[in-house]
């Protein structure tokens, strides 16, 4: 016998307590992101156990709960479990008191000597409502009215059609009816399991609660005329598992004891069921609902929940009204479908094919309902992170398009002063190309008044037509060197000479040197590593470093105006290219100015040469500076790291 | 006068234009002598005859305006057709003050260049026979004693012997003997001759 009082707690306010308590060691990002979950858990949990104010003046009330077989059966321990759970949310503090019959296992005189027992523990302080559990008890009770607290109101639950809807149950009992629906679990077995040829059904027409089975059989044969039907009932226990173990395929069994067992066992149902599901081939329907999940796929019955529920409604009622004489009704509860999860699993069948309604019990909960904090903590830090890659994505985007502007300009600002520069030496490439044609003109008039003079040898043509080729083709090269430098286009990376790069340069002003009086050297290592750049915009440093190094030269009397183009390998890894004036030098003010934009010595510089020539250089990462000469003049320079040392 | 001797002195920098003037102008008949610079050009034997020169205005070193100079202050008068690759405006005005027959921008065309040098070479031989004369004349004149000469320049002033007299301080009849002296030594009838001839000498005459 137990006695628990059950008193209604607000304990499960401390859960918030305790989660907002782990909380100090959880990283603080953590903790805000967990912030609103908590939150909503605290509000939920305080909803759910706030108590109802109770009668505080009133003594509590006793209930005893009687169950027709022992107290391990699971069935009662549902029971139990529930119904005091459902009666602690109604706020009545309850004495509650259990008694088991245990009738299947003891002889029937046994329910006298069970009469005298509880009239001898609660005749002096009789219970304030009676609760009977299955058939048993029920009929227990009602066979022992006369004697057993005749005035207490009984409440009857987990009877199904044992006692019909208007059966005359007497004075202060009522109860809730639950409906065990044999065919329509076999209806719902037979669609999941379509190509069943036989059915074993084990029903429990020996007890007293299975008046209703034998209606059951006959509804059988008709809803299922091609599917077989065997009855094991009556059957010992181990006979029958050895019959089970033998079931052929595309068979099922159909388990209907609701309470009891078969014949001769003491064995509960649920005992049996486990051992049927082990032994057995084939998968077992039941009727009843405390049978699915011990091996039962499914039952179509009224789910447990809701007897709890109803009966405790019943008695909450009954205790409320205090008066034996004005009752409720008796209630009947419909059958919904019950499966096991485990069960449809192992037989293939799946959610989709159960009927509307169904009620599918110990599915794994989905990795959602098992972790919400940490779903919710995980997938709002990987919205995070995906948010910042977006926003990390979209900065690297517009640093890019930023750097390809900045580019775009520079090639823009590059092409620009080019343009200017080509401008300045207007006269020196005219110069340059004037020569060529001069001479192209006067070889071919040579040729034609030698011709016209009859002289003219075979020979001597022949030298003239191969002058005229060679003055044509340098003609073209300067025309080719200057559109190259006045072509706007896109950076193009290639390998590059560095000699080259100055025999190119020297091209182009050979005939500003010569219109400025000046002389010029190269002085050009062999030994030059090639290095990696544009060929133009690099052609363009050097163009701007030798003109400039011309405009210093003006002021200077003509004998004294020397250049010298140099190249040079101060270490391994890069090539230098110098040019050596013997101009005025820069002015020691603006020695520290030199390449700063805008910064000229020009009457119509625009002070941008350098700066392009530094941003230029330092884009094909290398360095550009200058020297003072020990003598006159100014030593400009740049170096390029070599093709190597940028693979490397 | 004859091309055959007449020499075009060609002075370039530029090799292909040396070679092609040159083929050019042998080809019209002329005697050529190609330079590769002023310089070059200067430290050949003065004594050029009848010549000119096709002169490139751009060259390093000694350009063809500083090499125009120098032959001018040095009394070396050689016709010059100056030839360019790029000129401007001021740079012609430069060489055509100086005395330039013609200022060619390269390319130019043959019969440009051979009128030029056509012209240059006659002016040559004009001032190749106008110092002729003078020399004639300068010979004669340095026959003339220091008074004498004195006299002379006085007579070409178209001063009578009287005031000669007064104002080289002397007798008028000592000037009257001068006078016929300088007429005789100097082979002349009368004083118009005798201007003509001191002009010829380059003296000036008021």
């Amino acid at each position: 016998m137990k006695v628990t009082r059950v008193v209604p707690l607000a304990g499960r306010r401390l859960r918030g307590r305790e989660w907002r308590g782990r909380r100090a060691g959880i990283p603080f990002f953590l903790v805000a992101l967990c912030q609103a979950t908590a939150v909503f858990g605290d509000v939920r949990a305080a909803t759910q156990v706030e108590p109802t104010p109770m009668q505080a003046t009133q003594a509590p009330r006793r209930v005893l709960v009687l169950f027709s077989d022992n107290r391990l059966l699971p069935a009662n321990v549902l029971f139990d479990a529930s119904l005091r759970e459902a009666l602690r949310s109604h706020g009545e503090q309850i004495d509650y008191y259990s008694e088991f019959l245990d009738e299947v296992r003891f002889p029937a005189h046994h329910q006298e000597r069970m009469q005298n027992l509880l009239l001898g523990k609660y005749g002096e302080d009789p219970p304030d409502v009676i609760v009977a559990f299955a058939p048993p008890a029920l009929h227990f009770c009602l066979r022992h009215r006369s004697q057993l607290f005749p005035q207490v109101p009984i409440v009857f639950a987990g009877v199904g059609d044992d006692i019909s809807e208007d059966a005359e149950l007497g004075h202060g009992v009522t109860g809730v009816r639950s409906s065990f629906d044999g065919p329509a679990t076999l209806d719902v077995a037979l669609r999941l399991h379509p190509r069943t040829q036989q059915v074993f059904v084990i029903d429990a027409s020996s007890r007293v609660d299975s008046a209703a089975v034998s209606v059951w059989w006959s509804s059988f044969q008709q809803s299922a005329p091609r599917t077989t039907f065997r009855n094991l009932t009556g059957q010992p226990l181990p006979q029958l598992l050895g019959e089970l173990s033998q079931v052929p395929e595309n068979s099922l069994v159909l388990d209907l004891a609701p309470f009891g067992s078969s014949a001769g066992s003491s064995l509960s149902t649920q005992e049996m069921a486990e051992g049927m599901a082990r032994a057995l081939r084939a998968p077992i329907y039941a009727a009843f609902d405390p049978l699915v999940g011990y091996g039962v796929v499914g039952a179509v019955t009224t789910p447990m929940d809701a007897v709890c529920q109803k009966t405790a409604d019943l008695v909450a009622e009954v205790l409320e009204r205090g008066h034996p004489g004005d009752l409720p009704a008796v209630q009947t509860l419909a059958a919904s479908p019950i499966f096991d999860w485990r069960q449809l699993r192992r037989w293939g069948s799946s959610r989709n094919q159960l009927p509307p309604g169904s009620i599918v019990r110990f599915e794994p909960p989905s990795f959602w309902k098992q972790h919400v904090p940490l779903v919710v903590t995980t997938g709002g830090l990987i919205l995070l992170q995906t948010g910042l890659i977006i926003a990390l994505v979209l900065q690297s985007r517009r640093r890019q398009w930023a750097e390809r502007e900045a580019q775009r300009r520079r090639g823009e600002l590059a092409h620009m002063t080019r343009v200017a520069t080509m401008g300045e030496l207007t006269a020196s490439l005219a110069h340059e190309i004037n020569q060529p044609l001069a001479a192209i003109l006067s070889n071919a008039q040579a040729g034609q008044r030698l011709i016209a003079a009859g002289g003219i040898i075979g020979e001597e043509i022949g030298e003239i037509l191969a002058d005229i080729a060679a003055d044509d083709r340098r003609a073209g090269e300067v025309i080719r060197r200057m559109r190259a430098l006045l072509r706007k286009g896109d950076s193009e990376l290639t390998i590059l000479d560095v000699n080259h790069l100055v025999a190119e340069v020297v091209g182009l002003v050979r005939g500003e040197m010569i219109l400025q009086n000046v002389s010029h050297t190269l002085d050009l290592s062999s030994a030059a590593p090639p290095v990696h750049g544009d060929q133009v915009q690099l052609q363009q440093v050097l163009l701007n470093l030798v003109v400039n190094a011309l405009d210093a030269m003006k002021e200077i009397s003509a004998g004294h105006r020397r250049l010298v183009l140099r190249t040079s390998v101060p270490d391994e890894q890069s090539v230098q290219v110098s040019v050596v004036d013997s101009g005025v030098g820069v002015p020691p003010d603006r020695v520290e100015q030199v390449f700063e934009p805008f910064v000229t010595t020009k009457p119509h510089g625009m002070g941008l040469g350098l700066a392009i020539c530094r941003s230029i250089i330092q884009a094909h990462g290398g360095r550009i500076g200058f020297t003072n000469n020990a003598g006159r003049g100014t030593t400009f320079w740049f170096m390029l790291p070599t093709v190597e040392r940028v693979r490397t | 006068m004859s091309a055959a001797e007449s020499t075009v002195f060609v002075i370039d920098d530029e090799p292909s234009v040396r070679k092609s003037l040159g083929r050019l102008l042998k080809a019209a008949g002329y005697r050529v002598e190609a330079f590769t610079s002023a310089r070059e050009f200067l430290q050949r034997d003065p004594n050029v005859g009848v010549g000119c020169l096709v002169l490139d205005v751009q060259m390093p070193d000694l350009n063809g305006l500083e090499l125009q100079r120098a032959l001018t202050e040095t009394g070396r008068h050689v016709p010059i057709i100056f030839i360019t690759g790029h000129g401007d405006i001021p740079m012609s005005v430069r060489a055509m003050k100086g005395g330039a027959i013609d200022f060619l921008s390269k390319p130019f065309d043959a019969k440009d260049l051979l009128e030029a040098i056509a012209r240059a070479l006659a002016t040559a031989q004009l001032q190749s026979t106008h110092r002729a004369e003078s020399d004639d004349v300068k010979r004669l004149l340095a026959m003339l004693t220091p008074r004498e000469h004195e006299v002379m320049l006085e007579v070409i002033t178209g001063k009578p012997n009287k005031q000669i007299a007064a104002a080289l301080g002397t007798s008028e009849k000592t000037v009257k003997v001068h006078r016929g002296r300088v007429m005789h030594k100097l082979a002349v009838q009368s004083v118009a001759d005798l201007v003509r001839l001191c002009e010829k000498a380059g003296i000036r005459v008021p």
